[in-house]
């Protein structure tokens, strides 16, 4: 058998393929606002009332940006801002305590601002990689700042 | 090197790829194998069971056997590590390998393990050819703070992360070809290959494989839903039978213990937040550290440098990244995988307001069995570390072929690869360092004077134990650090030693608990110790004097030495050089340089010996004694001379009505102990690890050792009343250390009108917003109260300010100033009073901040014990009962909580509220001594009785009675009162009125006194007269002639005349001498003292008077003597509920009151003959010449499992028996045989033949199933 890899030349073609874009052309308003929601929700349930409000924050994003690319930028930057955080407010000295973590809020909240938009990211490009199988072409890499081709589709076609 | 380069140009394309996987495997297996063999060598680094490394043979055949009976006084095994990790360390034992050597090896195939299955999957997404991505997820999942700092340090619990690559490799290639038997027999192998364990790694690893499904379904459609459902219904079948063997210990009593008396969620999520959980850390271990240093030092620099830091966030950062750009479609999978595992992996943190998910997982632990098992939520970081290696990986390699087709970006790409491989690098530095185990938990080898003496014990000890003392949660030996005691290292050895942790069903650990109370800062009851040893079984007791006590957290040698001096135990042997391997403890303090001067005489090894030990298994025949509360009331039941040498002893909390009724006809005898109490208990300590006595409403449900199902009943609870307002309720938000319970600052203490006794906080927190608070179950009128708070030396922390609030909202803030501060307030009924501290000034030293005593105008608060009452609630109702215990030997026994005299002691006094089933006499004896915070008078009203001239004073210099105000006026200039300072000491004189023109005195003039210079004489009525004391001490004062009933001198000036000393010696008065005013008549030394009555002894509020039962000399000097009632017989108590009160000037050791019990031992019927042999399932016992009814003690802990038959007919559920025991009430008379059996080894029995029997079938299956495929394929 050969690996994903290996194939891994190919044109971006998710988005016309029968078993995904149709799919999500299919989706209506209702059920991304549902889909939406319970985000909102996870986000709350995972990570608390601020869970809640990135949550919150990340849909209100997402009407403005609707590229995948732009929430893998924001969790990248954010989780990468993390350990910068962690030097601003102090390094351990001496011993190791549990409060280093406890001093650390801005790192967890970073942390969790970059774990829920790369996880938004991935949600958004699971329909441009379902019914592909593993043996068939994979799509090509968002471009940086590009809408997602189905939801371009979507946005052509009149709907929010 | 040119030529191998010119070589490798020359092959074709398919050898370059095979060269390069060769290379690579090379490089990993060096990687992998060849560091650990760098980092201590020589030395065996402490890793899961000890005697896995040091008898893995022995280890293995026990494995085979559910019930180990070594050495906790039996218990059942579930380690789980029977395969592979036990017979991989046997087998390279077996050829004779060093311990050290074999741990490395197993070590480094774990970490090859990792890594070999992370190539595979990469593989499986990225194709074979070799690219930078295998390597390097390959070393992100091999070599990270995960692997090398928790998963080496317990690699029992680590095999499964190893082995996660695999199964997920196979996982993905079974759902690929759905069809047939072959990969789910692979999968099925592969999750037998990670072993048993605890069982969360495995479950967790189920996780991934789920998600995989799911992704298969649900985004690839590769299978169909019916396919992929029963694909994994096969392989979970093979799975679940070869894995039986491991899978029924899982519902074992050991593993329900590990789970309640383990740490918990709030410390386990303590530190498991996002951003720590991210980069591979976040475990609560890695942020604990004591005066020793870290506990994980060589994770140190990932706190405290920047550039570790930067590493370790970095590879997770770019998988991310990578995941954005690269192609591969199932990284999406990974991606949502990976923000599972962080999210799981952080569980219920923040732990003081967790998320919902934290709270349903809360929730899960405690109503869902089994899932508290998963609350180490740590462990999910095998799916963290999997999917950042992926992402990382493939990522890379994507990344390293755009950048090389662009020739502008190749300084980029050169860059960026060294940044990333110098941040893998940094993730793994402990490997590189040679920092890969902690030195403090490192062992060369055992030294040979435990050899010698394993060896020696071994022939000697026979049917018996043998007892190592100290116990403690880890062993840390002068020699090393192998975290088992060395009992554990030699399985063979039939011992005992108390475990931190509960055992079973925890009578036993609370039985050894008990025993080790002499040297574990607990009081000592002379003789008691070996008497329960001797009941366990125990022929030789072996003090550890080569523990390192201090990082152990144990007793040290001086303190195991009381042992030395304990009736019943003789000295056998010793080995090892004196001095050899005792730790000294450092120069803390002169006290720690003697004690440690003092140790060094001593041998590592002392073994002594324990007279006419029982043997563990045996019969018990006579009346047994039914005491009510837990192991530790029997001490002072032994040492009230209540329990016969061989009598049978059982706890009333495990006996029903039914179960009393079926004992009546042996005539028991009862007691009633103040033990068992009710308290949280800190399992991670053996000293110090214990609470005050809670209330019945306090500490949950489940606290401590949680016996008899944890009923309140069954406790030795604390109680609260006021005079007019019924009970109180008094509580606190914290006492004491936070690293340590402190018992003596309970929060009862600020109201017991006693200012020696204090409630406070300690430690390094800040103590702002700690209360304590009373609450009433009526409210009461309140307009003000009085505040002593507690004032610290010089230089340490002081409470200034407080806030008063009340039921009904309000509150009240005020300052607070050393000594009484009066707090008034307008008038208000409430039902509650909190004290919040508000305010604090600060101190270099910190420091205790507390209160000594609050006083509320009318209110006095009464507190008492309540002794267990489950006897009497057993028996009401119950005619039959009630004229057995009524008529029955019933004893009550009382316990002042108390230390050895290293820590300030629980209680001051006893007070025990108890129940009496019917109106009786009884005998009142106690062992006491004179409390030395006593006033003067009162001591002299104990010597005298009541006298018409009574001398009292400010102090007495070291609370010693022989400083007392009385002997200055006892007219020999020999004696005299010395005081507690100089300035403004005073005493004072009452006498019946007479008329005085002079008076003089003689003050001490000698070093050790500071000399008076100048008094204040004040009579009673009002006259002063200040007056200079001549260097000679002598002062002689005239005034006019008047009557006078007092006379008090105070301490104006004093000191010495040409003193240095910083603090000058306390001053004094040899002679007071005063016309007609002398208090003499004191008894000499050896004079028995006569009766005794006044305050201290109480008996439901009536003074009881009490023979002092001792001479002045033992009275005086502080030594303990006994107490009996003056009228013998006297004390007539009717059904009901009593009180009985000593303190004040008796300070109670213990005390009983007992009734129907016989000096002379009664007749026991003769205890029959027991011939025992060891069976498969567990014993068999040959009984002969039994003519009455007897009890079978099995001498190991007591389990339901525990069944007993005679001819095929079962003796019912076994009782708890000598406090820790299974065992049996036999009936039948004459000779039989006792089959004796532990029912879970049949089970076991079962699950191993299934698994033995499975696993060969499913290899077969493997094996057939690729066979078939690979003819297949080359058909094809």
């Amino acid at each position: 058998m050969r690996g994903e890899g290996s194939r891994s030349h190919g044109s971006h073609r998710g988005g016309r393929h029968p078993g995904g874009g149709l799919r999500l052309r299919r989706t209506g308003r209702v059920t991304r606002i549902a889909l939406g929601i319970l985000f909102a929700y996870a986000t709350y349930f995972f990570g608390g009332l601020a869970g809640g409000l990135i949550g919150i924050a990340l849909m209100a994003l997402r009407i403005r940006w609707r590229s995948p690319s732009f929430f893998w930028a924001l969790g990248v930057c954010a989780m990468a801002a993390a350990p910068f955080s962690v030097l601003v407010q102090g390094l351990a000295f001496g011993n190791v305590t549990p409060g280093f973590v406890s001093r650390h809020g801005v790192a967890h909240l970073l942390v969790g601002i970059g774990l829920a938009s790369v996880a938004l990211a991935a949600f958004l490009e699971i329909p441009l990689v379902r019914g592909l199988g593993p043996n068939a072409e994979p799509p090509a890499p968002v471009p940086a700042g590009a809408l997602a081709v189905p939801v371009a589709e979507e946005s052509a076609s009149g709907e929010p | 090197m040119r030529g191998v380069a010119a070589r490798y140009r020359r092959l074709d394309e398919s050898s370059r790829r095979r060269f390069q996987r060769w290379l690579l495997w090379i490089g990993l297996l060096l990687v992998a194998f060849v560091p650990p063999f760098f980092s201590q060598a020589g030395r065996y680094a402490a890793d899961t069971k000890l005697p896995v490394w040091f008898a893995p043979t022995r280890y293995l055949i026990n494995s085979l056997k559910v019930w180990q009976s070594s050495p906790y006084l039996g218990h059942e095994q579930h380690d789980g590590l029977l395969f592979p990790m036990a017979t991989f360390v046997a087998i390279f034992r077996g050829i004779g390998l060093p311990v050290w050597a074999v741990e490395r090896l197993w070590h480094g195939l774990l970490l090859f393990t990792s890594a070999t299955g992370m190539v595979l999957l990469v593989d499986l997404f990225n194709g074979k050819r070799v690219t930078i991505a295998q390597p390097l997820a390959a070393a992100v999942y091999a070599f990270n703070p995960y692997t090398l700092a928790f998963g080496l340090h317990g690699s029992g619990v680590f095999i499964p992360y190893a082995l996660l690559p695999m199964l997920l490799v196979v996982w993905i290639r079974g759902l690929r070809e759905p069809k047939g038997w072959l990969w789910p027999a692979v999968v099925a192998l592969v999750f037998f290959g990670m072993g048993g364990g605890n069982g969360a790694p495995q479950v967790y690893a189920l996780i991934p494989l789920a998600a995989f499904l799911l992704w298969a379904v649900f985004v690839e459609r590769s299978v169909r839903a019916g396919q992929a459902a029963l694909f994994a219904a096969k392989a979970g079948a093979l799975a679940v039978v070869i894995n039986l063997y491991w899978l029924v210990g899982l519902t074992t009593q050991g593993v329900a213990n590990d789970i309640a008396f383990s740490e918990q969620p709030k410390v386990i999520n303590l530190t498991s937040s996002f951003a720590e959980s991210l980069r591979l850390l976040g475990f609560w271990g890695f942020y604990g550290s004591d005066r020793f240093g870290p506990w994980y030092p060589t994770l140190r620099r990932f706190f405290t440098s920047p550039v570790f830091v930067l590493s370790s966030f970095l590879v997770p950062v770019l998988a991310f990244a990578a995941a954005w750009r690269s192609r591969w479609r199932t990284r999406l999978l990974f991606v949502l995988l990976a923000v599972l595992a962080v999210v799981v992996m952080a569980g219920t943190y923040p732990v003081t307001r967790s998320t919902p998910f934290g709270q349903a997982l809360l929730h899960a632990y405690s109503s869902i069995p089994g899932a508290s098992g998963l609350r180490t939520t740590y462990k999910f970081g095998s799916t963290l570390a999997l999917s950042i290696a992926l992402l990382a990986g493939i990522g890379a390699a994507e990344a390293w072929g755009w950048l090389r087709a662009r020739a502008a970006w190749r300084p980029v790409a050169l860059i960026a690869a060294m940044v990333l491989v110098a941040s893998v690098v940094l993730n793994a530095y402990p490997l590189w360092t040679g920092d890969l185990y902690q030195h403090s938990r490192t062992t060369k080898a055992i030294p040979g004077y435990w050899r010698q003496a394993e060896a020696d014990l071994q022939k000697a000890v026979k049917n018996h134990r043998v007892f190592f003392a100290p116990g403690g949660l880890f062993a840390y030996y002068s020699w090393g650090g192998p975290l088992g005691g060395i009992a554990e290292a030699y399985p063979q050895l039939p011992s005992v030693r108390r475990p931190a942790l509960p055992i079973m069903q925890r009578y036993g650990s609370d039985l050894l608990a008990a025993t080790e109370q002499p040297y574990q800062l607990g009081p000592s009851v002379p003789g008691a110790t070996a008497a329960l040893l001797r009941r366990m079984g125990v022929a030789f007791v072996v003090l550890q004097n080569d523990l390192d006590f201090a990082r152990s957290n144990t007793a040290r040698p001086t303190d195991l030495q009381i042992l030395a001096h304990e009736p019943g135990l003789q000295p056998e042997a010793s080995f090892g050089e004196p001095g050899e391997n005792v730790p000294g403890s450092g120069s803390l303090s002169q006290r720690d340089r003697n004690l440690a001067k003092a140790e060094k005489k001593l041998p590592p090894v002392q073994i002594f010996r324990v007279s006419d030990p029982l043997p563990v298994i045996r019969a018990e025949s006579g009346s047994p004694l039914i005491v009510s509360g837990d192991a530790f009331g029997l001490s002072p039941v032994l040492s009230s001379g209540l329990l016969g040498s061989d009598q049978p002893v059982l706890y009333s909390g495990n006996l029903s009505a039914a179960g009393l009724q079926a004992l009546a006809a042996d005539g028991p005898e009862f007691v009633v102990t103040d033990s068992n109490r009710r308290r949280t208990w800190d399992f991670s300590a053996v000293r110090q690890d214990f609470s005050y006595t809670l209330p019945a409403d306090q500490g949950g449900r489940a606290v401590g050792y949680n016996l008899f199902g944890g009923r309140v009943d069954t406790q030795t609870v604390a109680i609260a009343s006021t005079g007019t307002n019924g009970s109180a309720h008094i509580s606190a938000s914290g006492y004491g250390s936070p690293f340590a319970p402190e018992p003596w600052l309970k929060p009862e203490n600020v109201f017991d009108d006693n200012p020696s006794t204090i409630w406070g906080v300690n430690g390094f927190n800040s103590p702002i917003g700690q209360w304590v608070q009373i609450s009433f179950d009526h409210p009461i009128s309140v307009s003000r109260l009085t505040l002593d708070p507690y004032v610290g030396r010089r230089g340490s922390r002081q409470l200034t300010g407080i806030q008063l609030m009340f039921s009904d909202g309000s509150v009240v803030s005020r300052r607070v100033a050393p000594g009484l501060t009066v707090i008034s307030f307008g008038q208000r009924t409430t039902r509650s009073i909190r004290l919040q501290i508000s305010n604090v000034r600060p101190g270099p030293f910190g420091g205790l901040i507390g209160l000594k005593d609050i006083t509320i105008p009318g209110l006095t608060v009464n507190q008492a014990l309540r002794l267990p009452t489950d006897l009497f609630d057993a028996i009401r109702g119950n005619p039959s009962l009630q004229s057995l215990l009524s008529a029955a030997p019933l004893a009550y026994v009382f316990d002042r909580g108390r230390s050895n005299g290293s820590l300030p002691d629980e209680e001051t006094g006893l007070d025990r509220i108890f129940q009496v089933p019917a109106s009786r006499g009884f005998d009142l004896a106690a062992v006491v001594r004179l409390d030395p915070r006593v006033p003067d008078q009162e001591v002299d009203r104990l010597l005298l009785g009541t006298t018409s001239v009574v001398a009292t004073s400010s102090g007495r210099a070291h609370n010693n009675i022989g400083n007392r105000a009385s002997l200055a006026i006892d007219g020999d200039p020999a004696t005299g009162w010395t005081s507690n300072g100089t300035r403004g000491q005073w005493i004072q004189v009452s006498f019946p009125a007479k008329r005085l023109d002079h008076l003089s005195l003689l003050g001490f003039v000698d070093a050790r006194h500071s000399a008076l210079r100048e008094v204040q004489i004040e009579l009673s009525d009002g006259t002063k007269l200040i007056r200079p004391v001549a260097t000679d001490g002598k002062l002689t004062v005239h005034f006019p002639a008047k009557t006078v009933s007092s006379v008090k001198v105070t301490v104006l000036a004093a000191g010495l005349p040409t003193s240095l000393v910083p603090i000058p010696p306390p001053a004094g008065i040899r002679e007071l001498t005063i016309p007609g005013v002398k208090l003499t008549g004191f008894p000499s030394a050896r004079t028995p003292l006569g009766c005794y009555e006044g305050p201290g002894v109480e008996l439901d509020g009536r003074p009881v008077s009490v023979r002092l039962g001792t001479g002045t000399t033992q009275l005086l000097t502080g030594g303990r003597f006994q107490i009996s009632a003056c009228d013998s017989g006297a004390l007539s108590l009717a059904a009901g509920q009593h009180e009985l009160r000593i303190s004040g000037v008796l300070q109670p050791v213990t005390a009983s009151l007992r009734s129907g019990f016989t000096t002379t031992a009664a007749t026991a019927p003769s205890t029959p003959s027991t011939a025992v042999k060891a069976t498969p399932a567990g014993y068999r016992v040959d009984v002969k010449g039994a003519t009455a009814p007897f009890y079978l003690v099995l001498g190991q802990n007591v389990s339901t499992a525990w069944q007993a038959s005679i001819g095929g007919i079962s003796l019912g559920p076994s009782l708890v028996l000598d406090g820790f025991s299974a065992g049996w009430r036999v009936a039948r008379t004459g000779d039989f045989t006792i089959q004796v059996t532990y029912a879970a080894q049949a089970r076991q029995n079962l699950a191993f033949a299934v698994s033995g029997l499975g696993l060969p079938l499913v290899v077969l299956v493997a094996s057939f199933g690729w066979r078939r495929r690979r003819r297949r394929r080359t058909i094809a």
